[in-house]
């Protein structure tokens, strides 16, 4: 069985392994029964299905799979494989095909497979030979040993793949030495030109302020007027969802990377379950590192069922949610991919609308972004600033980038992606800590293009100043180290985007950097001006200077603020209409993050920034807390 | 990439089929282009020249033909847009006659019946009507004025078109970004026309008619804030920059000479506010009655429309709009005429024709369009402003009297172009005819304002208004110099002595002699 695929069971041995699940009371014959029917509609294997609906234990499964094989069934963890039989170059084999080498027998190899069927052990006896002999295991402990023994290997490829196949891509190096020349000259031409002529100098660097600031408003307008057009967004509708057939759907692997979240585990199994997609073809990562032994003792409390899988990430540095991902791709066994929060709240079908989009959208379209909104955008003027924030980018930037080629910095949660594509380019940089911002730029790079879809995921906004300025720093340094890299060589990145790419990739990405760091500098000059109307500044605001930055101060502005309002109006959101007003402060904000992302990228490049969730006030309104596998 | 659904504006216009043989919309709008041109050199033959026009053709001129080109010259006492036109007109083209005005008004009016004549295309309207419709509204008296009468009205009328085509776009397709072209036209025309904010205060009663049902239910102040705000910041930024440029935020509604005062400062010069300035209803209610003798088509249309609320509505409140701004203007002392705010039902016409699903009695809405050309002419008859008087005078081929001794003085600054003290704000005429602001030395100036400064002028050459005549109370030099005009000064010679004005030359101090030989 070659991974992600889901073969039609061989009936009869399914019929049997569920006549032998009831027959040792280990299954009920009306579970079966609806097992059963399941089966014909999600075209998955019984097992599969029974794991998925945590009505029979793993260990009494494979058990009782066994028997119906007539094969020896071994428990892993008491008798574990011998290493030295590891194959390191088959270990995503292992991961995503859920078999390893167990021991070398007096016949020959024997392999510990989770899948018995006669298709997977014929490809097993084509690649090792003739000889080989199999003894059945759960495949939860294959997914455990690979990960015992293959550790420092699949460590080592999620740090360092994309490093070592194209350094000139990783963030692992922040500066290259001609970037620091670049920064130093021009920084020391510019004190230069300072002394010598401080004037003209001032002149100068004033007037390309208040140029970029124009241009980044015409830009913006420009998205915002294509953004708005309502065809852009790649719409599935309900029908469409309706018309898939269960069968015809592809597995599904979820990436769910936490930190020191325990509590947000129930709430987010309950909303997983709740997608609205078959259980059987769901591929649960729950991606949790090692040290964090709170979080895996409740998942492991919670008795999740067989669609969770644990992936302990092992300590290494940096020490990062890419990294982490990059980690548990190894054992990915779907077709398409995406990647939640812990808070996560997706709307139930929006897996069906990305298999729907995907199938819609052009073959170049690697990755479907849903939108992201949030649940408790009432709670206070930082969560309806988030959310107006929000509004603005999925409802009116993000269409529009997409619609004009210009890459996307991906959302971080809620992206879907085709494996295939994710794979061949070298999945996330674990170095960068907006890898999701980095990867859209690499994707637009390879051809591939990020669409959007009308469905979206419920999150907590920030409610807490602090947390929030910790989450946007973060942020902000990601921007500058996906700016840094895909500068390094800026002749091939204008090559690769076109004009409009690039251009749009200098105002969007750099220049949001460059808006946030300039911001105070103009601040201050306005504010002490209006207070004192100091004439000294009128020497560095020579008419033209001057026009534009009033157009800046006035129109400039009063768009964004307007920006705002729209996308509050356009997602129904009129109480948050007001907010918008206060704009700037936010923006004062963001100057704050800024900096703190621009010294924490040369002081601490890789740190990550942890944001601390669950401090809403607003609860989820369900929690289903325990799930048992029941007979 | 992406398969787009269907595109729901052009639906509206696939609804038809489109006819084969079409008038391409850029023919029509250079057929009625010189056809205009030629109106406007006829009135221009016949010594009519909008007082708006050659206004802001002088202050255009002088910014650019100033040492240093700046915005706060022109001041900010009425909108800039008409100026900056003329600005690329007399600067990068060259141009140095104030008719360009004219010209440039013939240009967009034009070009707003080519529009039309696309968006008629678009619903299915066979040639013939088009031709037939786009000629009997080109030549309604309205339209006629509007073409000829100074640019602010034509700037005016095209972007009301645009402003009504939203409305129709808002009702049709029930779209965001209408509403936001609709808000965004308001902010941009602030800064073209000062009877915006009197438009956009008569607009708020009919939002809920306009608006469609689905945006009102969610949120009435949402969509009031969304059309709103960005007039808002325009009126609030032009306040700002009053404040920066001028030291007051209020200059521009407190000034006696600023236009968005319209006409409060000489009601007594207009027939229409002495009748009825400061009232609204009766105003209202004569505008109701002209508008619809001008315009009995819109009417028609929205009985005919009866059956469909939402096009009922939307075509009276489009019908309704100019007639509560004239109602509120006149309240407030603005307009000098009616006409001043109802030709701009031209453009409401062409949007309520719209609203039509298809082509239907075409024959009748061409006949009430004729009937409504010639309501128009009484309409335009009824308390007329005096530039109206002349400018029909005019068209009709009656020679005008112009200021000949202004264009005199204009015609003689421009032989002696020597350094020179003067107001725009009374000789903008004189610096028209002059057709360049080389060397004149302008209020904008510190060289003007240093003279103000002093009890005796040092400029080459300066202009002075008779002190007895009206126009020197408003004469800035004759103010600061009111003995000027019959002495001079020591130094100065009388150079320039006709009707109200006269030239003073300093004369060159002699030069000593030096006699090398001298011990």
């Amino acid at each position: 069985m070659m991974p992600g695929q889901t073969a039609f069971a061989v009936p009869h041995a399914n019929a049997h392994i569920g006549d032998a699940l009831v027959r040792d009371g280990l299954l009920s014959q009306a579970r079966l029964d609806e097992a059963l029917g399941l089966q014909a509609r999600w075209g998955t294997r019984l097992g599969d299905i029974l794991l998925a609906k945590g009505w029979v234990r793993a260990f009494d499964f494979y058990r009782t799979l066994s028997v119906q094989f007539d094969l020896p069934f071994v428990d892993l963890l008491e008798s574990p494989p011998d290493e030295t039989l590891f194959a390191m170059g088959d270990l995503d084999l292992y991961a995503q095909s859920l078999y390893l080498p167990w021991k070398q027998g007096k016949d020959g190899l024997l392999f510990a497979v989770a899948d018995p069927s006669e298709t997977m052990l014929a490809q097993l006896k084509d690649r090792y030979g003739k000889s080989v002999g199999f003894v059945v295991t759960s495949k939860f402990d294959i997914i455990w040993n690979v990960q015992r023994v293959a550790n420092a290997r699949l460590t080592d490829k999620s740090v360092l793949e994309l490093a070592r196949l194209r350094p000139d891509q990783s963030a692992r190096q922040v500066f290259t030495g001609r970037q620091i020349s670049v920064i130093g000259v021009l920084a020391a031409l510019i004190l230069l030109c300072l002394v010598l002529w401080p004037v003209v100098t001032l002149i100068a660097l004033n007037s390309f302020l208040s140029i970029f600031f124009l241009l980044s408003f015409g830009l913006r307008s420009a998205l915002t007027w294509v953004g708005s057009h309502r065809s852009i967004d790649l719409k599935v509708s309900d029908d469409e969802v309706a018309a898939l057939e269960d069968h015809d759907l592809p597995v599904y692997t979820i990436l769910v990377p936490m930190y020191k979240e325990p509590d947000t585990l129930p709430i987010l199994s309950s909303a997983l379950r709740r997608m609205d997609y078959p259980l059987s073809k769901l591929d649960i990562k729950l991606v949790l590192e090692e040290d964090d032994t709170e979080t895996i003792q409740a998942a492991k409390d919670l008795g999740l069922e067989g669609i969770f899988e644990i992936i302990r990430v092992p300590h290494s540095q940096p020490k990062t949610k890419p990294k982490a991902c990059n980690y548990a791709l190894n054992f990915a066994r779907g077709e398409l991919l995406t990647i939640y929060d812990a808070e996560d709240k997706p709307e139930p079908d929006q897996l069906k609308k990305a298999v729907v989009a995907f199938r819609k959208a052009a073959d170049n379209v690697a990755c479907i972004q849903a939108r992201l909104n949030y649940f408790n955008a009432t709670e206070n003027w930082l969560t309806r600033m988030f959310t107006l924030e929000y509004s603005l980018w999925f409802d009116f930037y993000l269409p529009a980038l997409e619609a004009l080629g210009i890459p996307i910095p991906l959302g971080g949660t809620s992206n879907h992606f085709k494996m295939d594509v994710l794979r061949e380019a070298n999945a996330w940089d674990p170095f960068n800590v907006t890898e999701d911002a980095d990867l859209g730029v690499r994707l637009t790079q390879r051809g591939y293009r990020v669409g959007v879809v009308n469905s979206t995921t419920f999150e907590e906004a920030n409610s807490h100043v602090g947390n929030w300025i910790r989450q946007r720093s973060r942020w902000f340094k990601g921007y500058m180290q996906t700016y840094l890299v895909h500068m390094r060589k800026p002749v091939e990145l204008y090559q690769s985007l076109g004009h409009t790419g690039f251009w749009g990739f200098q105002f969007f990405v750099g220049g949001n950097i460059l808006t946030a760091l300039s911001l105070p500098f103009m601040l201050v000059m306005f504010v002490y001006w209006l207070a004192t109307r100091w004439s000294g500044f009128d020497i560095i605001f020579p008419p033209l200077v001057l026009y534009i930055s009033l157009f800046n101060l006035i129109i400039g502005n009063g768009f964004f603020v307007y920006l705002n309002m729209l996308g509050a109006f356009k997602r129904h959101n009129y109480h948050l209409m007001p907010y918008a007003l206060s704009v700037p402060v936010y923006w004062i904000l963001m100057t704050v993050a800024a900096y703190k992302g621009l010294w924490q990228l040369v002081h601490n490049p890789f740190f990550w920034e942890k944001t601390t969730h669950g401090l809403s006030q607003f609860k989820h309104d369900d929690l289903d807390l325990q799930r048992q596998p029941q007979a | 990439m992406v398969c787009p659904n269907s595109n729901t504006m052009t639906s509206i216009y696939s609804v038809n089929r489109k006819p084969r043989i079409w008038l391409p919309s850029w023919a029509l709008f250079l057929v009625l282009g010189f056809l205009y041109l030629g109106l406007n050199a006829w009135l221009g033959g016949n010594g009519f020249i909008s007082d708006f026009d050659v206004s802001r053709w002088t202050k255009a001129m002088t910014s650019i033909d100033a040492e240093e080109f700046r915005i706060e010259h022109i001041g900010l006492l009425y909108p800039h847009g008409p100026i900056y036109l003329m600005a690329v007109m007399h600067g990068v083209l060259g141009i140095d006659s104030a008719h360009a005005g004219a010209a440039l008004s013939a240009i967009l009016i034009a070009l707003m019946f080519g529009l039309w004549n696309r968006h008629l295309w678009h619903k299915g309207y066979p040639l013939w009507s088009r031709l037939a419709l786009v000629a009997l509204l080109a030549l309604h008296p309205y339209s006629l004025w509007a073409a000829s009468s100074g640019l602010h009205n034509a700037l005016l009328l095209l972007m009301f078109y645009v402003f009504c085509y939203g409305c129709y776009l808002i009702i049709s397709i029930h779209d965001l970004r209408a509403v936001v072209l609709v808000a965004a036209m308001f902010a941009v025309l602030f800064f073209a026309d000062e009877r915006t904010m009197l438009l956009f205060l008569a607009l708020l009663p009919l939002i809920p008619i306009l608006a469609p049902r689905r945006m009102l239910g969610n949120s009435l102040v949402g969509i009031y804030s969304i059309l709103a705000f960005p007039l808002l910041v325009a009126a609030g930024g032009w306040m700002y920059l009053n404040w920066v440029f001028h030291g007051d935020a209020w200059v521009f509604l407190q000034s006696p000479e600023a236009s968005f005062r319209g006409a409060l400062n000489h009601p007594e010069s207009s027939a229409w506010l002495s009748a009825l300035g400061g009232q609204w209803l009766a105003p209202l209610g004569w505008g109701l009655m002209f508008s619809a003798l001008a315009f009995p088509l819109p009417l028609w249309l929205a009985w005919h429309y009866r059956r469909y609320h939402a096009r009922l509505a939307a075509a009276l409140a489009l019908f309704l709009h100019p007639v509560l701004a004239i109602g509120l203007a006149t309240s407030i002392f603005f307009p000098t005429d009616l006409t001043s705010f109802l030709f701009m039902l031209v453009a409401a016409t062409m949007a309520i024709v719209l609203l039509m699903p298809r082509p239907q009695k075409i024959r009748l809405m061409l006949i009430l369009l004729a009937l409504g050309n010639l309501g128009g002419w009484l309409a335009m008859n009824w308390l007329p402003s005096q530039e109206a008087l002349t400018w029909q005078r005019a068209l009709a081929g009656e020679i005008q009297p112009v200021r000949d001794d202004l264009i005199e003085l204009g015609l003689w600054l421009r032989e002696n172009a020597q350094p020179t003290l003067v107001d725009d704000r009374t000789l903008y005429q004189a610096i028209a005819a002059r057709g360049h602001a080389h060397n004149l030395i302008l209020p904008f100036s510190h060289q003007f304002k240093n003279e103000m400064k002093r009890l005796q002028p040092h400029a080459r050459q300066i202009v002075v208004a008779n002190p007895s005549r009206p126009v020197a109370a408003m004469d800035r030099v004759t103010q600061q110099f009111p003995e000027f005009f019959w002495n001079g000064a020591p130094g100065y010679v009388l150079v320039y002595d006709m009707g109200e004005w006269r030239v003073w030359r300093r004369q060159p101090q002699p030069t000593p002699l030096i006699d090398e030989h001298t011990p």
